[in-house]
């Protein structure tokens, strides 16, 4: 499946577009905490979480996670969109 | 859980300083390493194992270390992760070891870190583990990633 397309279904806003969006998602793992995403998130992995902040980006971008989709309320700050980069979408 | 000095002959040494409370480090670093491994054409899976074990022995030591060193030995056969603090210590290194246990703070936990996961994951993608600590001078952490042939399949 196609990574827009799960925007598509989730309605999710794109906090970082990207041309990974067109990129096929092989799977999703919804973890609450940085120690589970290193262990289970493997590469073109779509990592859900409610956490917002840049750690959690860069463990996702560790495990070469394609994307991170962010639920909840708590939006992140602007300095943690910026720093997903061309190798990641939120 | 004493330390004997793994017997290492490095080719490749990276050595990275760890403040008290930089989060920021383990991400920067495990990336860093991440790529020096791919350039050495090393099996995923081994650059897999040794990523998260840098990334939760940084994250240790940011969280409790107050300072340290990490320090990465690459060898052809295999690659060690080193660190040493000088933090509070570890008055038991076996109920350390066990999921879950964890004494992080409240807000360490918001930020998604101090599940009690971190000695656990460094366990289960090492090779060899050893930990030295000596309650109110420091802890010294040693984990061992036998390097994997680019055909062996996948364990992790």
């Amino acid at each position: 499946m196609k990574l827009s397309l799960v925007q598509e279904i989730l309605e999710a806003e794109v906090l970082c577009e990207n041309d990974l969006l067109i990129k096929d998602v092989r799977g999703s793992f919804a973890c609450g905490l940085t120690s589970e995403m290193l262990l289970y998130v493997n590469p073109e992995t779509l990592d859900i979480t409610s956490l917002t902040n840049i750690h959690v980006i860069h463990a996702a971008q560790v495990m070469d996670a394609i994307g991170s989709a962010l639920f909840g309320d708590k939006k992140p700050y602007k300095s943690v969109i910026m720093n997903m980069d061309s190798t990641h979408v939120g | 859980m004493s330390v004997d000095n793994l017997q290492f002959t490095p080719q490749i040494k990276l050595e990275f300083p760890i403040n008290e409370k930089d989060f920021f480090v383990a991400g920067e670093v495990a990336s860093k390493v991440k790529k020096t491994l791919q350039q050495l054409g090393l099996h995923q899976d081994t650059i897999k194992k040794v990523a998260i074990i840098i990334y939760e022995a940084a994250m240790n030591v940011a969280i409790h270390g107050n300072h340290g060193m990490l320090r990465i030995y690459i060898d052809p056969e295999s690659i060690l992760v080193e660190t040493d603090d000088q933090g509070d210590g570890i008055p038991d290194i076996e109920l350390a070891m066990q999921e879950g246990y964890s004494t992080a703070s409240h807000e360490i936990r918001e930020m998604g870190f101090g599940a009690g996961m971190g000695l656990y994951n460094i366990d289960q993608c090492s090779n060899e583990l050893h930990i030295d600590s000596k309650v109110g001078i420091g802890t010294k952490l040693q984990a061992r990633v036998q390097i994997k042939k680019k055909d062996q399949t996948p364990d992790l």
